[in-house]
């Protein structure tokens, strides 16, 4: 039961008294012939099922998305060969080799010095005692 | 009396320009420039952005654009679109200029080379495309800028027709068909440039497969992920953020080759840096800004979003930096260890 105050009663009165008499017979046509259309849109929609393909289409297309992100990151940490890496391998190689080097390894704790390259800033012990 | 005032302000921008382009001709010539000349790049610059406005624009759209900065008047609305054309055509030209030294940066790499020397003159002869796309995008403001300052003034004249929008088929495949051409004439004038001693064909340089998937990979599932209502910011996020992400992964990268003192590790991780950030520039440039001023002129959206453009500014930049890192981890010499 619809309890909602009827706000459209003075609407009604007058598009009554307006067209006291029934719709054409042409608009009554089109009217029905509209309201068929809607609704086999309608029942055409329900019976396409849209839905149902493009959303595992969209997640189809993420997941191929993801897929390639992963496999190119992972190619890349494993340090996949590429014409223009070995390229650069080479130039880099060669400046290397002429340019004096800097070696990123650390120098050993137990390296010997020779007496002659040593600082001079604390005396020689022996150079002391003579 | 109005046709009077017409051809005044056509006078006065023709002589303007005239100024400008007798300046640019004046300094060309007096050789001051010669040793910032790069012939390859600047063609490469020019035609491509010309063929980047083509894939964003009706011809209707570029015509009232040239017409409005030539000192036409129209409405304001005419205005605002002509405004908006030269701010895009400026942000084309800034991306194509820093894509233009990725592109030579790798050719020069690829080749052949007459020693360090020669290598590094060309490496640094790339930058110079940068360059170009900075001062044309400076040029492409100024009417951007007048156009939008004179905006929402009384017009002196009956408004012209808003330009055409609407489908833009064949500007569009105009415009990829003149890119692709303006491409291949880059690289052959590129690897003719190039010393004899047979340099690597420009394709296989150019096509780096980790960098490819990730740049690819990424923006398929950011845009995928932000859907279908962010419409063409969706590319421009994934092609941003990819890059963005590319780029840092590879400087990682090359630091850890520097700590390990292996040259092999630090050249996969160069040409990772420099291949990304050209994918990532041409995805921006050739799909996602050509589609986001399309989205604005047909009034699908009322303006570019902030995030775009810091997007359009930012990356390039970023990429540009890069590249000069890319240059000195390039030239700095190592240790062989591995």
């Amino acid at each position: 039961m619809n309890r909602k105050p009827r706000s459209d009663e003075p609407w009604d009165d007058f598009l009554k008294a307006a067209m006291p008499d029934d719709l054409p017979a042409e608009v009554a046509a089109g009217m029905r012939a509209r309201i068929a259309e809607f609704r086999a849109d309608i029942i055409r929609a329900e019976e396409r099922p849209v839905r149902r393909i493009r959303i595992p289409l969209k997640g189809a297309w993420a997941a191929l998305g993801i897929l390639l992100l992963v496999v190119g990151s992972l190619l890349q940490g494993f340090r996949s060969r590429t014409p223009l890496a070995d390229k650069i391998s080479l130039l880099k190689a060669d400046i290397s080799n002429r340019e004096p080097a800097r070696s990123a390894a650390p120098a050993p704790a137990d390296r010997e010095i020779p007496p002659e390259d040593r600082p001079a800033i604390i005396p020689d012990e022996k150079e002391t005692r003579s | 009396m109005t046709e009077n005032v017409k051809i005044k302000t056509l006078r006065r921008a023709f002589i303007r320009w005239a100024v400008a382009a007798a300046l640019v001709i004046a300094v060309v010539l007096s050789g001051f420039l010669a040793g910032l000349m790069n012939r390859a790049g600047l063609l490469f610059l020019l035609l491509g952005v010309l063929a980047s406005l083509f894939m964003g624009f009706s011809r209707q759209e570029i015509f009232a654009a040239f017409r409005h900065a030539f000192g036409r008047s129209g409405s304001a609305e005419d205005r605002k679109r002509a405004a908006y054309f030269w701010t895009a055509a400026g942000r084309n030209a800034w991306i194509l200029g820093v894509l233009g030294s990725v592109l030579n940066f790798t050719i020069v790499l690829g080749g052949d080379s007459r020693g360090i020397a020669d290598v590094s003159h060309r490496m640094i002869q790339s930058f110079l495309i940068t360059l170009y796309g900075l001062v044309l995008a400076i040029v492409c403001f100024v009417p951007a800028l007048k156009l939008g300052s004179r905006r929402g003034k009384e017009s002196d004249f009956p408004s012209s027709r808003p330009a055409g929008s609407g489908t833009i088929l064949f500007e569009r495949v105009f415009g990829y068909a003149l890119f692709v051409l303006v491409l291949g004439l880059t690289f052959i004038s590129l690897i003719r440039s190039s010393p004899p001693g047979g340099p690597l064909p420009a394709a296989k340089v150019l096509l780096h497969g980790p960098a490819a998937l990730v740049v690819i990979g990424g923006t398929l599932s950011l845009a995928l992920f932000l859907g279908a209502g962010s419409g063409a910011r969706a590319l421009t996020f994934g092609f941003g953020m990819t890059g963005l992400v590319a780029l840092l992964l590879g400087i990682i990268q090359a630091m850890f080759g520097f700590v390990h003192a292996r040259i092999a590790e630090i050249a996969a991780a160069v040409s990772f840096i420099i291949s990304a950030s050209c994918y990532a520039l041409l995805g921006l440039a050739l799909f996602a800004a050509p589609l986001e001023d399309r989205e604005l002129m047909d009034g699908r959206r009322e303006r570019s979003g902030r995030f775009s453009w810091m997007v359009w500014w930012g990356l390039p930049l970023l990429a540009f930096l890069f590249l000069i890192l890319t240059f000195v981890m390039v030239v700095t010499p190592v240790k062989k260890t591995g």
